[in-house]
C-alpha cells in the first residue's frame, strides 16, 4: 500500500565530529536535567525545536542508539569498576524522545524503531500508518556516535559523526511530488539517507508531498 | 473460517526460564515454580545473582527459532509473502557483542553490526523466512509491548494478511549489571506487589504471536500508549501516565472500564513501579479485577516481557485461570484484588500492562470470543 505524506516541517543538522549551536540553554532550562541529557537527546530536541514540535506523537529511529552510555559500561564491566546508574539509564534506544516528551511535557505516544542502515525506512513506514488516524506526527531520524571506539567500528567511512533529521508529516490525499530514490551520502550514516533525501527534496518545493510505500 | 476485520491471535507461543513453551510456562505459573535461580559470573563485584536465565544446553537464537517454528508451522501459512515481520527487542544482540569485547581484551574490531545491534534479530529471522517487510521496535521494556501496537495498526491498515510479532531479549551483562548500579536488583525471586518487595530480577524469554483478521477463541481488542513525562527511571508517583496508556487502551477497545476480568500488572517488583501501577489500577478500577503478576515466576524479560505476558494473558482467559502470586504475603495496596491463590473463573476480558525507562507505557485489552452455539 501507498501512503502519501504531506512534509509541514523539516529540520537537518549534521557535523564532523559535534553538533554546534543545539540551544540547549534555551530549550531545556533545568540545568540538572540538561547536564544529563546525550548528544542523541541535544539534537533530538534541538531538530523538534526546529519543526515546532509541541505534543504531536513521535517515532524515533536510531541505528546504534546511544553508543558512549553502552561503551562506559561495557568498559566497567571489562575493568570490574563501578557502572554509573546515569550510563546506563541512558543507555536504551528511546532515550532521546523519552528526554523530549519530558521537556515538552507530552504524555502521548512516543515510539523509537532500529534497523540498521533501513532505519531511517522503518521511521517512515511506521510514522505512515500511525499518521493514518489523522493526526500530525513527529518523524525524528538520529545518529551520534563520536565515541571513543568509533576508530574501529567505522567501516563505512561516514565523515559526519553526528547527524539528524525531522520531518513534521500528516496524511494527505493530495498527489504525491516526491518519490524515494535510495540516494546515497557517503559522508551520513546510511541509517538517515530515505529521511535526507526527503528533507532535500521538500527544501526544493512549496508543498512537498512524499510517498511512502509499505 | 470467513475473515472479519477485527484482530485475533492465531497462533502463539513463549519460551522463558519457568518453561521452554507456553504450557510449561503456565504450568510453573499454577504451581508456583519459579524460574529464578542464583548464578554465578554476571555481577561484577563476585555476588550471586538471581536472574531468570533459560535451563538449556541450547543457544538463546535455537530457543528463539524453535518458537517462531512452531507457531508458523502451526499455521496455515504456505508462505511468508504477505506476513510483516514486527520485532521488540531492548538488547537485540548486545551479549553477543560483550562476548567479542571481552574475549578481544577490550576491542571492537571483531564486533558485526548485523549480529551486534537492535536489529540483528529481524536480520537472522528475515534470512530464514523471507517475509514481506519488517521493523524492529526498541523502547526498552515495552519493546514487544509497541511492536503488538503496531502489528494492530498494519493490519487495521490492511497494509498486510498475518503480522508475526516476535518479543525476545537475552540475558546480557550490561543488564544485569546496569539495574544492579540502579540499585534495583532483589537477591531472591522478586514478590511484586508485597510490601516488603525487594526488587526485579533480571530474565530472558521469547514471546512469538501470529496476529491476522480469522476469527479464533482470542480477540486483540485495544491498545493504549503514553508517555509519562515525568523522569528517565521512575514513573510518575500516582501512575498517570500508567492511567493514560490503560484508558487509552480501554478506548481504543470500545470498553468500560468496569467488563475487566483480570489484569496482568507489569509488576517489576520495585519499589516505585508497584506502588504507581498500584495506585493507577485503583484509581481506574473500583470493581477490583483480580490483577497478577507474573514476574516472580519467569522473571523480567525487558523488551520480550510484553508479548510473554500477553501469552500469558490469552492463555488464562483460554483455560479460565488466574495464577496466584507467587510469595506474596503481605500486600502493600490492599484496594488490589490481588491474586493470592489460583483462581478459576470465567472470563472475558484481560488487561496486559508494560511500562519502561523514560515512561514509555503501554497497555493491551484481550478479548476470550465464546462459541455462540
Amino acid at each position: 500500500m501507498k501512503i502519501n505524506l504531506k512534509i509541514i516541517g523539516s529540520a537537518f543538522v549534521s557535523a564532523t565530529s559535534k553538533c554546534e549551536d543545539l540551544q540547549e540553554k534555551v530549550l531545556v532550562k533545568k540545568m540538572m536535567l540538561r547536564r544529563r541529557l546525550t548528544r542523541s537527546s541535544r539534537i533530538a530536541i534541538y531538530l523538534a525545536s526546529e519543526v515546532d514540535y509541541s505534543s504531536q506523537k513521535i517515532v524515533f529511529g536510531t541505528a546504534y542508539g546511544e553508543v558512549t552510555a553502552t561503551a562506559d559500561i561495557i568498559e566497567s564491566i571489562y575493568n570490574k569498576t563501578l557502572i554509573s546508574p546515569t550510563a546506563f539509564q541512558n543507555s536504551v534506544h528511546n532515550t532521546p524522545v523519552s528526554y523530549l516528551s519530558m521537556i515538552s511535557e507530552n504524555m502521548g505516544e512516543v515510539t523509537t524503531v532500529s534497523d540498521l542502515f533501513d532505519t531511517s525506512l522503518s521511521v517512515l513506514k511506521t510514522g505512515a500508518i500511525k499518521a493514518l488516524k489523522g493526526e500530525q506526527i513527529l518523524l525524528l531520524n538520529v545518529d551520534a556516535f563520536n565515541f571513543k571506539f568509533i576508530e574501529e567500528m567505522n567501516r563505512c567511512g561516514v565523515s559526519k559523526l553526528e547527524s539528524g533529521v525531522a520531518l513534521m508529516v500528516e496524511v494527505t490525499q493530495e498527489e504525491a511530488n516526491i518519490f524515494i530514490e535510495n540516494e546515497k551520502y557517503s559522508d551520513i550514516s546510511p541509517s538517515l539517507w530515505q529521511m535526507l533525501e526527503i528533507f532535500n527534496s521538500a527544501k526544493k518545493l512549496e508543498n512537498p508531498i512524499v510517498e511512502v510505500e509499505i | 473460517m470467513s475473515k472479519t476485520k477485527d484482530i485475533y491471535i492465531q497462533q502463539m507461543g513463549a519460551s522463558c526460564c519457568a518453561g521452554l513453551n507456553r504450557d510449561e510456562i503456565f504450568d510453573s505459573l499454577l504451581k508456583s515454580k519459579s524460574g529464578i535461580k542464583k548464578h554465578e559470573g554476571f555481577l561484577i563485584d563476585g555476588t550471586l545473582s538471581a536472574i531468570g536465565k533459560i535451563d538449556s544446553f541450547k543457544s538463546f537464537e535455537t530457543l528463539m527459532f524453535e518458537q517462531v517454528d512452531e507457531v508458523l508451522n502451526n499455521s496455515s501459512l504456505a508462505n511468508f509473502s504477505d506476513t510483516f515481520l514486527v520485532v521488540g527487542t531492548s538488547v537485540g544482540g548486545m551479549s553477543w557483542s560483550e562476548d567479542q569485547f571481552i574475549q578481544s581484551g577490550g576491542s571492537c574490531v571483531g564486533i558485526d553490526l548485523n549480529r551486534q545491534s537492535i536489529y540483528s534479530i529481524s536480520h537472522t529471522l528475515n534470512q530464514k523466512y523471507n517475509f514481506k517487510d519488517s521493523i524492529t521496535f526498541s523502547t526498552a521494556c515495552t519493546s514487544s509491548s509497541n511492536a503488538i501496537v503496531f502489528a494492530k495498526e498494519l493490519l487495521e491498515a490492511g497494509a498486510c494478511e498475518h503480522v508475526l510479532v516476535v518479543g525476545a531479549d537475552s540475558i546480557s551483562l550490561t543488564t544485569v549489571n546496569g539495574f544492579n548500579a540502579l540499585g534495583v536488583l532483589s537477591s531472591e525471586p522478586s514478590t511484586p506487589f508485597d510490601s516488603d518487595r525487594t526488587g526485579m530480577n533480571v530474565a530472558e524469554g521469547v514471546g512469538v504471536l501470529l496476529l491476522g483478521n480469522t476469527p479464533s477463541d482470542i480477540r486483540l481488542l485495544g491498545v493504549g500508549c503514553s508517555s509519562d513525562a515525568h523522569n528517565i527511571t521512575h514513573p510518575h508517583p500516582e501512575g498517570n501516565g500508567a492511567k493514560l496508556a490503560i484508558q487509552n487502551a480501554l478506548d481504543d477497545a470500545g470498553i468500560e472500564a468496569n467488563v475487566i476480568d483480570y489484569i496482568n500488572a507489569h509488576g517489576t517488583g520495585t519499589i516505585a513501579n508497584d506502588s504507581a501501577e498500584g495506585r493507577a489500577i485503583v484509581s481506574l478500577f473500583p470493581h477490583a479485577p483480580l490483577v497478577g503478576s507474573t514476574k516472580s515466576i519467569t522473571g523480567h524479560t525487558l523488551g520480550a516481557c510484553g508479548a510473554i505476558e500477553l501469552v500469558i494473558s490469552a492463555m488464562a482467559l483460554k483455560k479460565g485461570l488466574v495464577p496466584q502470586n507467587f510469595q506474596l504475603k503481605n500486600p502493600e495496596i490492599l484496594e488490589l484484588n490481588l491474586a493470592q491463590k489460583n483462581h478459576s473463573v470465567e472470563m472475558e476480558f484481560a488487561l496486559s500492562n508494560a511500562f519502561a525507562f523514560g515512561g514509555n507505557n503501554v497497555s493491551i485489552v484481550l478479548q476470550k470470543v465464546y462459541d455462540e452455539n
